[in-house]
């Protein structure tokens, strides 16, 4: 499937889900604070996004969502929690603010991997290559794009793989294993279990130095890329107009 | 042609060597290695005033001891076409040099490659094709550490590029560890002998080489590793040229890259994974804190087994508890590699895989290193498996095994790349 059919499909679909769902289309609710109409417009995303895009890459970005929303509901079901134990809201408790939270759970869900699928459906690492086969040289605005490409690519080919590979071998994925591990002690256990989710934290901010290490030395290499005749014509004759 | 003596430079250590390349290169990348600090300091530094004018950059050519670290271009074709760009070659020959360059350097077929799944010796040839392109504007090379990753097979593809510089009467620095380039397999260790026998197993292992992204634009390759089910006594040598799959194989048997089939490696049942210390230790520790023992008994125990076996010489320079207190910056390469080990064994694993364990280290380091690992793994009745280009070891080890990479055509079940292993004969 040609990458553009692919893109406008995804949007097409999954329009909805940015601009809102038509609720009333099916009366009812199929969870808390969900309409059937949502829950059945997010499966059928998902399903779409499995057909184009691969199982590999669904799985991958419902991870990424999950890893996402999940601090951002349990911290405001927490203060929403808190702000029913003083009494500054929420009276009735849990069942008050509950289908708040299912509702941005399910949208959530949703939204984060289409918006995944459709930014990375674009082969940007193709538009790189066809900015560097030009023999002409690359002008300046090429140059921006070379950059916002290369910082693209590098995170997406580089730096998430390189991480899931150190993650696969230092097993962080077995926080449940190591949960139930008894066999070394508690003491062995318990620091196993205190250094994956350090490690795991300390992989965030480390992605983010992977992303940006190289800057420097693509600007270096990018800024010395030669450019296009005609630019440097133009360039030469506004600084003769200039004199 | 190699470099002239007075050319060469040597050191004892990663970081002396380190310290001496970014006083004589573009100061382009922020330290990876030695914690978040050292990194933010140097990025902001690369923002400033410091560093060589425009003029002086653009003379000067380097190879960094991370050669992927010099390379800014996420395939190997954008490389050379940006390096064929910069070097102003004549428009309509541009992608004929390019294939030149791929072909010189026996690059031909990585061309469409991401850099990341090049071995070490295929990118330190894509730096040096690199180089050539660019050797009309350049005055100066400066090169770091070539040889922990090409193989004695590469080594000619450094030769041509030396000479075709030292012909144009451009300068070559080569900055190396000692004894790195060194072809002379060491003496046989007592630690090796005796050591635990092991199975290494692989049943209909296949996986996928790429990443999701790939996938979906059809460009992931489905790998295959042949049937293979043997007896191996440990250490085991994983032998074989660049780019041959050694480390795609340990990778597959750390569990780093998933794979279908039945993969294992163990004393009993080879039901077991092994644990990995990569290549790079750089890129493993991923700049975060200092790696830590755990305060139970086991890392410790296994880092005063591992420290204790070192020779004198080298034993002074590590920490006899390096736990809290020390930033990361404080620890050398070697303290890094024998805490990763550390806490490898004493998770009593399948086996042990140390993959180049020469890289970073001068060769004598390197051999009191790994015959600390061994004899602490032993210990520990856990297998080891080394992985080496370099014929250092083959005296040594109790067994060896090939790994040969193959080219399927097959199209039914679009298996496009396969590795064999084989088990030597013992030397």
């Amino acid at each position: 499937m040609h990458w553009a059919l692919r893109w406008w499909i995804l949007l097409a679909a999954g329009l909805p889900a940015f601009i809102g769902y038509p609720e009333g289309i099916w009366p009812g609710l199929a969870l808390q604070g969900v309409s059937p109409a949502r829950l059945t417009h997010g499966i059928a995303i998902y399903v779409l996004i499995g057909v184009c895009c691969g199982g590999g890459f669904l799985a991958g970005a419902v991870s990424a969502a999950s890893m996402i929303l999940l601090p951002l509901v349990v911290a405001g079901a927490g203060l929403s929690y808190s702000f029913h134990l003083t009494g500054l809201a929420y009276p009735g408790g849990p069942a008050d603010y509950s289908p708040h939270y299912v509702a941005l759970v399910i949208n959530m869900l949703v939204v984060i991997p289409l918006a995944l699928s459709l930014v990375l459906t674009i082969p940007f690492s193709r538009f790189e290559t066809r900015l560097l086969r030009r023999h002409d040289g690359v002008t300046r605005r090429e140059k921006y794009t070379l950059m916002m490409l290369r910082v693209f690519n590098h995170i997406a080919f580089s730096v998430i793989p390189a991480a899931l590979e150190v993650v696969r071998e230092e097993r962080w994925g077995d926080l449940g294993r190591r949960f139930r591990r008894r066999s070394r002690g508690e003491a062995a256990a318990s620091h196993r279990m205190g250094s994956t989710v350090a490690g795991l934290v300390h992989l965030a901010s480390t992605c983010i130095c992977s992303a940006l290490c190289f800057v420097p030395l693509w600007a270096l290499e990018i800024a010395g890329l030669p450019e296009r005749a005609r630019q440097r014509q133009k360039a030469d004759h506004d600084d003769r107009n200039a004199a | 042609m190699s470099p002239p003596d007075n050319a060469i430079r040597r050191f004892s250590t990663f970081e002396e060597l380190e310290t001496a390349f970014r006083q004589r290169t573009v100061f382009a990348v922020p330290r990876q290695y030695g914690g978040l600090r050292r990194f933010w300091e140097d990025f902001r530094q690369l923002h400033g005033s410091d560093g060589m004018d425009t003029a002086a950059r653009a003379k000067t050519a380097w190879i960094t001891i991370n050669p992927r670290d010099c390379l800014a271009f996420g395939t190997a074709e954008q490389v050379l076409q940006a390096a064929v760009l910069s070097a102003g070659t004549v428009p309509e020959k541009g992608q004929t040099t390019v294939a030149a360059l791929a072909e010189a350097y026996d690059l031909t077929r990585q061309l469409s490659q991401p850099l990341r799944t090049l071995s070490g010796g295929e990118t330190v040839r894509l730096a040096l094709a690199k180089t050539a392109a660019s050797a009309d504007q350049i005055e100066r090379l400066t090169i770091a550490s070539p040889f922990s990753w090409l193989s004695s097979e590469g080594r000619r593809h450094f030769d041509r590029l030396t000479g075709l510089l030292l012909n144009r009467s451009i300068s070559v620095e080569l900055l190396t560890l000692d004894g790195e380039d060194s072809l002379e397999p060491i003496t046989t260790s007592t630690a090796w002998v005796g050591g635990p026998r092991f199975r290494l197993r692989f049943d209909k292992a296949a996986f996928l080489l790429g990443t999701p992204l790939d996938d979906i634009f059809g460009r992931q390759t489905r790998a295959v590793i042949a049937d293979f089910d043997s007896e191996l006594c440990s250490p085991c040598l994983l032998t074989g040229g660049n780019g041959k799959g050694k480390s795609l194989v340990a990778k597959v048997l750390a569990g780093a890259i998933g794979c279908e089939g039945a993969v294992g490696v163990g004393r009993s049942r080879a039901s077991g994974r092994a644990r990995l210390l990569f290549q790079d230790v750089v890129t493993q520790t991923l700049m975060r804190p200092p790696v830590r023992l755990a305060a139970a008994k086991d890392d410790m125990a296994v880092y005063r087994l591992i420290r204790d076996g070192l020779p004198e010489a080298l034993r002074a320079l590590t920490p006899e508890r390096p736990d809290r207190g020390h930033p990361a910056e404080a620890q050398s390469l070697l303290v890094v590699k024998m805490l990763l080990a550390a806490t490898r064994v004493s998770d009593r694993p399948g086996a042990v895989i140390l993959d180049e364990p020469d890289w970073g280290l001068s060769r004598t380091a390197a051999v009191g290193l790994v015959d600390s690992v061994v004899a602490a793994a032993h210990e520990w009745e856990v297998p080891v498996i080394l992985i080496s280009h370099k014929p250092w070891w083959t005296a040594s080890a109790a067994s060896q095994v090939r790994v040969e990479k193959g080219i399927s055509g097959s199209t039914e079940d679009r298996v496009r790349l396969s590795f064999m292993l084989q088990v030597m004969e013992a030397q």
